[in-house]
């Protein structure tokens, strides 16, 4: 499995640290909940009916064992005992409090995960079939691709704002369980004669 | 992606999306726009980082997958019909022999879509470690799946999984439904869903039907922005508001695969109440025009078209058998 690089990590811990100080800064009454909009949305926290609501990614649908015992830790401590799973491969909470929010980032990123790009105007979790490097239909696995589109995407400073959200999907098997036909961008891995070592195309 | 940006509106966020370019501009005329970036950017681009993309690729190297004997499958196989329903529903063919792909369940007749708690996100870690390389995966469909089990290791596993409530063996049938969160919880919905998956999973349950009506795609949203995927369900439901009171408008006829299709509304839309029953009658139809048992809904719907669904679904006379 595809573990962070000390790249990510640090980027993902300057994340946190930085998103601290914004919700300290919410809860002291110096934001207003509109000037702290923009700055949750790009942390993947969401006002709802009910609660904040925090959406982690799950890149690509793919998680260790060790990043799921993560997640359960996360619902016990500050949630009400249970995740939502959704139907981008993410997992939401339902009932955090905001003060605790930057503490649950701080948890998540101890496991190589975040809730970066889950909200906001910008690329998504980029989702892929859940049968990846599994499927006896499969040409090849399309995670690395997924990945590198990932790392491509992630705090891409020209596509933070775009005009909406933007959803792409990959699978690398004729048979599309990943719904590439219903994304902004489907990429959808096929046989092509000519590629070196007979590899698949997209 | 700078086309997009480009051209995207930011006049109205219902008109922002990506489609809604391409519709209101042209195909031709986007496509014009990526190569007009394509030429401009070229000379800058190398190419993706082969080094960066073989370390990445690296990463995701297969686990060791070792020839098992599958004889204790075969022996619960032959022995236990719980372990025969769960193997034949939950299972699909690994790319190694010997090896299977499960999905868990999280559509437990009456449970919320998706909804996983502490104690079963543990257990699912633990028997990721035992049984599937220590891997696991999120499904759209809002399952879990244990992406590389010994079919020599599945009665142990399915033990484990049903002791800890997981180990209902609905893969694909009726009550493993896609249901957005909706007005239980979400800011933007129009009417609730989940409450509506759950319905629908007890009640075909309890008619005994949920074999018989075999594979199927429902999909629940309750409001336009579609997380629940209700488009490319083969029953789409989508939760509207009406005048305050909660309406479901029904499409029939989509598809998510390789063959995508948007489903057809079939008319006027059912209140919470009556939206149970108008699946009901739905697939009541579908039982009695399907050729063979074989022959899936969407096969069905795909040779003779929404007319008899609809009929079924507005003829005053099978709404009073249903």
């Amino acid at each position: 499995m595809y573990d962070y690089t000390d790249f990510d990590e640090a980027f993902v811990r300057g994340r946190v640290a930085q998103f601290r100080a914004q919700v300290a800064r919410r809860l002291d009454g110096s934001l207003s909940e509109d000037e702290f909009r923009p700055f949750r949305l790009m942390n993947g926290v969401y006002l709802q009916l009910h609660a904040y609501m925090l959406r982690v990614a799950i890149p690509y649908g793919t998680l260790s064992a060790r990043q799921m015992r993560a997640l359960a830790d996360i619902a016990d401590r500050w949630d009400k005992g249970y995740g939502h799973f959704t139907t981008r491969q993410n997992i939401q909470f339902n009932w955090p409090k905001l003060g605790d929010i930057p503490d649950i980032l701080g948890a998540l990123a101890d496991v190589g995960m975040h809730a970066i790009q889950t909200s906001g105007n910008t690329i998504r979790n980029v989702t892929a079939d859940h049968f990846a490097a599994a499927a006896a239909d499969e040409i090849e696995d399309p995670r690395p691709v997924a990945e590198l589109i990932r790392q491509w995407s992630t705090d891409h400073p020209e596509f933070q704002f775009l005009p909406r959200k933007f959803k792409i999907a990959i699978t690398g098997s004729p048979n599309d369980r990943a719904v590439t036909r219903a994304h902004d961008i489907g990429l959808r891995m096929v046989r092509a004669k000519g590629l070196p070592g007979d590899r698949g195309g997209l | 992606m700078a086309a997009y940006n480009l051209a995207g509106r930011r006049d109205n966020k219902y008109k922002a999306r990506l489609k809604i370019t391409v519709f209101e501009g042209g195909l031709e005329a986007f496509r014009d726009a990526v190569e007009a970036e394509f030429a401009r950017t070229r000379a800058a681009f190398s190419g993706v980082d082969q080094a960066l993309l073989a370390e990445i690729e690296a990463a995701f190297a297969p686990p060791a997958l070792p020839l098992r004997d599958a004889g204790a499958y075969h022996a619960a196989w032959a022995a236990d019909a719980d372990f025969r329903a769960f193997a034949t529903q939950n299972v699909v063919a690994h790319k190694v022999p010997g090896y299977g792909i499960v999905t868990v369940s999280l559509k437990a007749h009456g449970a919320t879509p998706g909804d996983a708690t502490a104690a079963q996100m543990r257990k699912l870690a633990d028997l990721a470690d035992a049984y599937s390389a220590g891997e696991l995966r999120i499904s759209h469909e809002q399952n879990v799946i244990l992406p590389h089990v010994a079919l020599a290791d599945l009665p142990a596993l399915h033990r484990a999984l049903a002791a800890a409530g997981l180990g209902t063996a609905n893969a694909g049938l009726i009550s493993d439904i896609i249901a957005c969160p909706g007005m239980d919880y979400c800011a933007l919905a129009t009417a609730r869903s989940i409450p509506v998956a759950q319905e629908l999973a007890t009640h075909f349950k309890a008619l005994g039907l949920e074999q018989e009506i075999g594979q199927i795609k429902i999909k629940i949203s309750g409001c336009i922005n579609a997380c629940g995927h209700h488009h490319v369900g083969h029953i789409g439901i989508l939760g509207l508001d009406r005048a305050g009171v909660e309406n479901y408008q029904i499409t029939l006829g989509g598809d998510a695969t390789e063959r995508a299709a948007i489903g057809e509304k079939t008319g006027p839309g059912f209140a919470y109440d009556e939206i149970v029953p108008a699946i009901e009658r739905i697939l009541r139809a579908y039982l009695a025009l399907r050729q063979a048992p074989e022959e899936t809904f969407i096969e069905t719907f795909r040779r003779l078209g929404a007319a008899p669904f609809k009929a079924a679904l507005y003829d005053e006379g099978a709404r009073d058998a249903a």
